[in-house]
């Protein structure tokens, strides 16, 4: 099930929310409407959490996570630390990590198993992620795009990609990441993937602007709602597929 | 003959490794046989190289930046986690183009670190110890300047161990996994030791530690399969400038870096040096104690780490320690995973002779340098073989020469102490002589000395052990007796006596001079003497002026106070001016060093040594006295003018402050006064009396008591006064009473 959806007139809802199959953070808006649409989708299985980081609401681009874990960037408040700390069940680990590349969303795209990272990311940073995410960690890039986790966004059943990713990498990359991947835009044609949406196993929410030809990629790719058969989106969204790459 | 990759063969796979080991021998160089290829073997090997890239199939998993073919999920993983993946996704990213495999091998030297954390990292990956430097360099050599087989083989040189087994196959395996520097006491036995160290090593314990900068990596294998394992990171290195806090710390001596970053780093070295002793301590037990091979690589400047203290986790000389005899890389659980398997296996070179396989290595251009390099490295063990080399020569020579001038010059050394010594010795011997025969001349000439020695003449005396008056005659002691007790009594008659019957007769021969004491009675009756030898002595006593003279120098206690010392003590000046005219040396210190000017008790005692000194400017020694400057009379009456003078002055200024005093008293009263006055006023009359005065004086401000609180009378002067109405007050307090009061 795709859920459209905006955040304070931004189409960008990557950025201000991250959605895992063990939790939701949703940043504090101006308006409730954001954080009462994930709730309404999420709040009977997964928790869903008001959060900061360092002050700012940009929370999914700042930290990364799965239902294993979560990291934070060394610039979280203790305060917010402690809040998200009470708020998340006690199974998933929370771990603050000293990184130079603060942005952990952007650099590193992952779900319950393996995770792309950033080619320049510390080692000790990879490690961390490897032991509180339990993922395998691959230094990759995206249509030699370093910021992995925005333009690539995936779950344990599939996975949207840069538009512009050659059929090779697209092949090299799911055969790494081992769930099938599809080239495709959201929120009206935009290639960066990871900042327009947010997906888990059963459920993702994008932007506004997000088209129905897309919302119904997303539905196939991430197996989402009705759209089990992967034959239905070969043979009914093919040429509007291909005319979205095109 | 075609050229055949080496083949790995792991010491866990068993089967395989017997089938290899069959039958080794060393190899030897001059071995030229050349076998049909065998075909088992031949197969065996494509079966195992893992590195054989023929079979593609359809379906394949490929690597797009590093253009590899992946055959298997597993392989896939390790292949994206690999060294070589990563620096060749950097390359991409930078625009070049990508590194084969054995390319990246070779430039593993290179200065491109891999991880994202390389600001910390100082050695570019790579770390050399000198012993490997060294084997290194020189396995690069050809080696064609060898004559024997045994030497080829066990010459420091090269890391590895060549042996041809019955397929004639050249087999080699580094030398440190089967012998360790401890016991390289191999004999041509060297392959059966061989065949038992590899055939044994899948069931032993291995450990691995691999040390640098702040990288620690360590691990312990059981077999192949990995037992334990830990890493540590710390930032010790200095960014960009290179090497650990610790060293640069070390080199400057005196001031050392005091910023943020140069302590972080310290405490990170301790941490970082707590940390692995107590990783290694907790392993301790379990696994080292077990290992049958500890690999170690670690900087010299860490070596205390690990050898040294009290209670070292490694003893130095334990055989299972070996280095690690090729380059390593940064410390990662990975890289001690590749020593390991580089160390647990066996290389299988095929069915190539020596020579082939040896020149096989890179070529070097720097061969004559490394040779140089390794002929002054080559340890002491070396130098027995035959062809010694010449600068080794030289130096020997050198150092002969060096020992044998040191000889001389402890010989030189010798001499010159023994020709002292013997001085020494005969002038003691001299002194002794000289002081017996002086006794002995003593004993002679007083032969009534004996009987007089046990007599208690003074008790004050005997009690304080007179030592020094053993050796004279009883007549001097008499004397000196009765100085002494002038001097200590102050008596100054008793003494004058004492010298006047020295007087007497001054010029009379040695035993002629007899003095006569007429009044010695009374003062001798009160010293408790004993009554028959006062008489005795009172006509006998007979004393030499010169020898008075050096008697009056003599100690004559334990302290070796002379008479001075002891008039001075008493502090009669009378005394001390008869002494000194007398002959008594006032530069003799006593046993603590004290002269007599300096045991002074008082000013008119010392006055009376500088008056002495005035008197007679040139008597003795008055600088080794201590004795300050003479004190003539004109110079004592100047002083005392000019200390009449201070007094006056002093009576003077403490007139003038007396005076001044009671001025302020006055003042102060004054002002008492005037403040009753003016409280007496009423406001009215206040107001008034300040409106009169700022009429008078309104060009200029007086300085004077007129505006005052008209509450407290207290002096508004260079106050900003509180005021209301026309009133002025000196602060809020007195304001309000004012005001409360107005309105009652």
């Amino acid at each position: 099930m795709a859920v459209r959806v905006q955040f304070e007139n931004n189409n960008d809802i990557g950025v201000f929310s991250k959605l895992t199959n063990a939790y939701c953070l949703v940043a504090v808006g101006g308006s409730e409407n954001f954080y009462s649409t994930f709730e309404a989708e999420l709040a009977d299985t997964i928790p869903v959490v008001h959060a900061s980081i360092a002050g700012c609401r940009i929370i999914g681009r700042m930290c990364v996570g799965n239902r294993n874990g979560l990291i934070m960037p060394y610039s979280t408040t203790d305060q917010e630390l402690q809040h998200i700390r009470n708020c998340l069940p006690d199974e998933i680990k929370i771990q603050r990590v000293e990184e130079r590349l603060s942005a952990l969303g952007n650099v590193v795209s992952c779900n319950d198993y393996v995770a792309l990272v950033h080619p320049d990311l510390d080692r000790e940073t990879e490690e961390i992620l490897a032991d509180v995410l339990k993922v395998e960690v691959f230094r990759q890039t995206v249509t030699d795009q370093v910021l992995v986790g925005s333009y690539c966004c995936f779950s344990n059943q599939g996975g949207l990609v840069h538009p512009k990713t050659s059929v090779e990498a697209q092949d090299e990359l799911s055969s790494l990441l081992q769930v099938p991947l599809v080239a495709g835009t959201v929120n009206r044609g935009s290639e960066v993937i990871g900042g327009g949406m947010v997906v888990n196993d059963w459920c993702a929410f994008c932007g506004l602007d997000t088209t129905s030809t897309e919302l119904s990629v997303i539905e196939s790719v991430f197996k989402l709602g009705d759209h089990q058969n992967q034959g239905t989106v070969q043979s009914k969204i093919r040429d509007s597929l291909i005319d979205s790459l095109v | 003959m075609p050229y055949v990759q080496p083949v790995k063969v792991s010491l866990s796979e068993q089967k395989r490794l017997k089938e290899v080991l069959e039958g080794i021998k060393l190899a030897k160089k001059s071995c030229q046989q050349r076998k049909e290829l065998d075909e088992p073997s031949e197969l065996s090997l494509q079966e195992t190289d893992p590195t054989s890239t023929e079979d593609i199939d359809g379906n394949s998993l490929q690597c797009l930046t590093c253009k590899c073919t992946l055959a298997e999920r597993s392989e896939q993983t390790i292949h994206y986690k690999s060294d070589w993946h990563r620096y060749n996704l950097k390359l991409r990213l930078l625009g070049q183009s990508i590194i084969s495999e054995e390319e990246f091998g070779d430039a593993a030297d290179e200065v491109l670190s891999i991880s994202g954390s390389d600001s910390d990292d100082n050695i570019t990956g790579i770390s050399f110890s000198s012993d490997d430097n060294r084997k290194l360099s020189v396995s690069l050599l050809k080696a064609d300047n060898e004559d024997s087989e045994h030497d080829e083989q066990f010459d420091n040189r090269k890391p590895k161990i060549y042996f041809r087994n019955t397929n004639s196959d050249i087999v080699s395996v580094y030398k440190k996994v089967l012998y360790s520097r401890q016991n390289s006491d191999v004999d041509a036995e060297i392959s059966d030791m061989a065949l038992h160290t590899l055939s044994t090593a899948h069931s032993q314990f291995w450990t691995v530690i691999l040390l640098s900068a702040g990288h620690f990596a360590a691990a312990v294998f059981d077999g192949a399969n990995v037992a334990a394992h830990k890493t540590f990171h710390r930032y010790v290195v200095r960014a960009k400038r290179g090497t650990v806090q610790s060293i640069n710390d070390s080199s400057k001596s005196g001031s050392t870096a005091k910023s943020a970053g140069a302590s972080l780093r310290r405490h990170n070295e301790i941490a970082l040096e707590e940390n692995i002793v107590a990783l290694l301590k907790s392993w301790k037990e379990e696994y080292l104690d077990k290992s049958s091979h500890i690999f170690i690589r670690i900087p010299h400047y860490r070596k205390a780490l690990f050898y040294g203290g009290k209670e070292s986790i490694f003893e130095q000389k334990d055989f299972r320690i070996r280095s690690i005899p090729f380059v390593t890389r940064r410390p990662t659980f990975n890289e001690v995973q590749r020593v390991h398997q580089e160390l647990f296996s066996v290389t299988l070179h095929g069915e190539q002779s020596m020579t082939d396989i040896l020149s096989a290595s890179r070529p070097s251009s720097e061969e004559s340098k490394n040779n140089l390099s390794v002929k002054e490295k080559e340890p002491l063990k070396e130098k027995k073989q035959k062809g010694k080399i010449k600068l080794l020569k030289t130096e020997a020579k050198r150092v002969e020469s060096s020992d044998t001038e040191y000889e001389m010059r402890i010989q030189k050394e010798a001499v010159n102490t023994a020709a002292l010594q013997q001085f020494q010795v005969s002038c003691n011997n001299n002194n002794k002589k000289k002081k017996r025969k002086k006794q002995e001349k003593d004993n002679n000439s007083d032969p009534i000395e004996k009987e007089n020695k046990d007599a208690p003449i003074v008790t004050q005396m005997n009690k304080a052990s007179a030592h020094p008056l053993d050796h004279l005659s009883s007549e001097h002691r008499e004397v000196m007796n009765k100085l002494y007790t002038a001097c200590k009594t102050s008596n100054f008659k008793m003494l004058e006596d004492s010298l006047q019957c020295v007087k007497e007769k001054p010029t009379a021969p040695n035993n002629d001079a007899t003095v006569k004491l007429e009044d010695l009675k009374d003062s001798v009756e009160k010293l408790d003497v004993n009554s028959d030898h006062k008489r005795h002595q009172q006509d006998t006593t007979t004393i030499d002026s010169h020898i008075f003279a050096s008697l009056l120098t003599l100690p004559m206690d334990s302290s070796g106070n002379t008479l001075l010392h002891i008039a001075t003590k008493a502090g009669n000046k009378k005394i001390i001016y008869e002494l000194l005219k007398c002959g008594a040396d006032p530069a003799i210190k006593n046993l603590s060093s004290f002269l007599p000017y300096c045991i002074s008790p008082n000013k008119e005692a010392r006055n009376t040594f500088r008056r002495f000194r005035a008197d007679f400017p040139d008597r003795y020694n008055y600088t080794k006295a201590q004795i300050p400057s003479p004190l003539t009379e004109e110079r004592e009456a100047e002083m005392k003018k000019k200390q009449n003078d201070k007094k006056k002055a002093q009576k003077a200024a403490k007139k003038d402050r007396d005076r001044k005093m009671k001025e302020e008293e006055e003042q102060k009263n004054q002002e008492e006064d005037e403040k009753n006055r003016f409280l007496a006023l009423s406001d009215r009359e206040k107001r008034l009396i300040a409106v009169e005065r700022r009429m008078q004086d309104q060009p200029s401000i007086q300085i004077s008591n007129s505006r005052r609180c008209y509450l407290c009378a207290e002096s508004l002067f260079a106050k900003v006064p509180f005021e209301y109405l026309h009133y002025n007050f000196c602060s809020m307090k007195c304001l309000k009473g004012h005001k409360a009061s107005a309105k009652t």
